[in-house]
């Protein structure tokens, strides 16, 4: 199992000013960044200031990316002209943990992808993994006509030195069908359940894979 | 803990389609270079000579091919290694998928590029797209190490893959940072990189020649295009290594370097091996042949490196004619006998991303 030492979830609205939301947390923005590491940056932020200092490896998660910066960087192409060399940094996403070093001093090192499916269980595993103590675990994404944004953060400690929120457990079971998924929540917002539900410590979820297999997650919460 | 191994290998590239033309192309000095135009003119592109009719049968012929390979030398079956987790690391593609489909407008580039190669290789495990530049594929070797030296899983697959974009071209193009000529590593005359394409797959198990002794990841934060020119996240990488590995610098006898030929990332790469060890063992960089393949780079150099040490050679640095008093290395100057039992391999990525390999050859 694995701690959980803090935990932040931001939810940009259409329209919002997200540079105006950055400087808030860092008295000032940095500048030119395009809204996606904006978004990844004030989640990331929020959680970092509720823990110890500690060097993290970060474990960001996105579906789409920086889809936006991508698009026009085609279209550039398309039309003949030379991309803008910030459009080009702007859309390697994993920019984010340059940025993010730089502003916190507490990245080790970065690691970005997706999953054919339950990427963020994937993504969990291998913080329970990892040979590195202390994940910051990140899921980032802009709003889309299916779904809102989002940018959802954990610390996940190995040895915390301060009692945690609670101890997250992922298992992957390649040999175990499972009918039919029974949690169809993001697993930051079955979190955020489990820790506001006072009357249980412990909580369960299956959610079920097309490989017919399933990913087994566990929550136990302290402090009750 | 487990130990981790390569436990079969495949590549194609510039240099040849197979690890053993690969090492054919390397040790005499072979690869397959086309000028591809870009914004700013004309710039080299090392590109893998197999063509297909469709950048989607293309790619799929490709990763098959290089998956046959590995599997075969790890005595795999298919349908076993579907069954395994595919850990896939590329810096586009994502960016493929959307510049010859409608997956950008979609607005999935990410997702869909992970969903639609598992589909088509009818993968039964999870499949896993990890994008962080030029050490993609090196956080999917280093995931599926993990699992294994858990004891999570008995195997895994972790495949690199790079292929010909313009949004890589444009982009490196852009910030000024391709050459026009020709990659020259650690060279006074270098002036940029060579891009190139290439795909390799890796079978990580728990037998093998090639022991994994540590797959370290790093960060250097010091700009988006550039590293810290003292070369201190590079040394405190390889330190972590050496400490995981349980080496001293000492023990080091042959280093794979990065070595791109950028003007100013050979030197922060130089400044970090002078601090590694007064007597530096043998240095190669294989981008002057293979191009840097950005997120495939981990994988290929891996396969195409083995694939020498596995006749007893190393090849030459092409490119490399004349010291630079600034970076004081000299890498290898022509194809020579090697057996190093240990191996330091060694890749920086576009902002800042860093990746370090401790290689032990159990035949050594």
């Amino acid at each position: 199992m694995i701690a959980l030492t803090a935990f932040s979830r931001f939810q940009a609205q259409a329209g919002d000013d997200l540079r105006a939301a950055l400087k808030q947390r860092l008295g000032q923005a940095p500048r030119r960044l395009s809204p996606f590491i904006q978004m990844a940056l004030i989640g990331a932020l929020d959680a970092l200031q509720a823990t110890e200092p500690a060097q993290w490896r970060l474990a960001l998660g996105t579906e789409r990316g920086a889809v936006d910066e991508l698009r026009e960087l085609m279209d550039m192409h398309v039309r003949g002209e030379m991309p803008m060399p910030l459009t080009f940094i702007n859309s390697q996403i994993h920019i984010v943990g340059h940025y993010l070093a730089q502003l916190s001093g507490r990245i080790q090192c970065v690691e970005v992808g997706d999953s054919d499916q339950n990427g963020e269980e994937i993504q969990l595993w291998h913080s329970l993994l990892s040979q590195h103590g202390d994940t910051l675990w990140g899921w980032v994404d802009l709003a889309c006509p299916w779904r809102p944004a989002r940018s959802d953060w954990l610390c996940l400690q190995r040895k915390p030195s301060t009692t945690p929120l609670g101890w997250l457990d992922c298992e992957w079971r390649p040999a175990v069908a499972v009918a039919e998924a029974a949690c169809q929540q993001t697993l930051p917002a079955w979190i955020e359940t489990c820790l506001h539900d006072s009357a249980a410590t412990t909580f369960s979820r299956i959610t079920a894979t097309a490989h017919g297999g399933s990913w087994i997650t566990l929550f136990h919460r302290n402090g009750v | 803990m487990n130990e981790v191994y390569l436990s079969g290998q495949g590549v194609l590239c510039s240099a040849g389609a197979g690890r053993r033309t690969t090492a054919d192309g390397l040790l005499s000095g072979r690869s397959h270079i086309e000028m591809r135009s870009v914004a700013a003119g004309l710039r080299p592109y090392a590109t893998i000579a197999e063509r297909c009719d469709s950048w989607s049968e293309r790619l799929l012929t490709l990763v098959q091919r290089a998956l046959n390979e590995a599997l075969a030398e790890a005595g795999l079956g298919l349908e076993q290694a579907r069954q395994l987790p595919m850990y896939i690391g590329s810096s586009s593609l994502h960016a493929v998928f959307g510049e010859n489909s409608k997956l950008l407008q979609q607005a999935r580039a990410l997702n869909a590029a992970c969903v639609t190669l598992g589909e088509r290789l009818a993968w039964r495990a999870p499949v896993t797209l990890y994008t962080t530049a030029c050490t993609s594929s090196l956080v999917a070797l280093g995931n599926a190490c993990a699992a294994v030296r858990a004891g999570k899983l008995d195997g895994a697959i972790a495949v690199g893959i790079e292929l010909d974009n313009f949004t890589s071209l444009n982009g490196f193009s852009a910030m000024g940072l391709l050459s026009p000529t020709a990659a020259r590593p650690f060279c006074a005359g270098r002036d940029g990189l060579l891009l190139g394409e290439a795909v390799a797959v890796s079978v990580v198990g728990r037998e093998g020649r090639w022991r994994l002794a540590a797959v370290e990841l790093g960060l250097d934060p010091f700009s988006p295009t550039g590293l810290d020119p003292a070369g201190t996240p590079q040394s405190r990488l390889w330190q972590r290594v050496l400490q995981q590995a349980d080496w001293q610098a000492q023990d080091i006898e042959l280093i794979k370097a990065h070595a791109g030929g950028s003007p100013a990332n050979d030197v922060a790469e130089a400044a970090a091996l002078h601090q590694l060890s007064a007597t530096l063992p043998p240095i190669v960089s294989l981008k002057s042949m293979l191009g840097h393949t950005l997120g495939a780079s981990g994988l290929v150099e891996l396969a195409a490196l083995t694939a020498c040490l596995e006749r007893g050679q190393i090849p030459a640095t092409q490119g490399f004619v004349l010291r630079d008093e600034a970076v004081d290395i000299i890498p290898t100057l022509h194809t020579q006998a090697c057996t190093p039992r240990r191996t330091l391999c060694h890749w920086i990525g576009f902002g800042g991303s860093l990746a370090a390999i401790a290689l032990e050859d159990m035949a050594a």
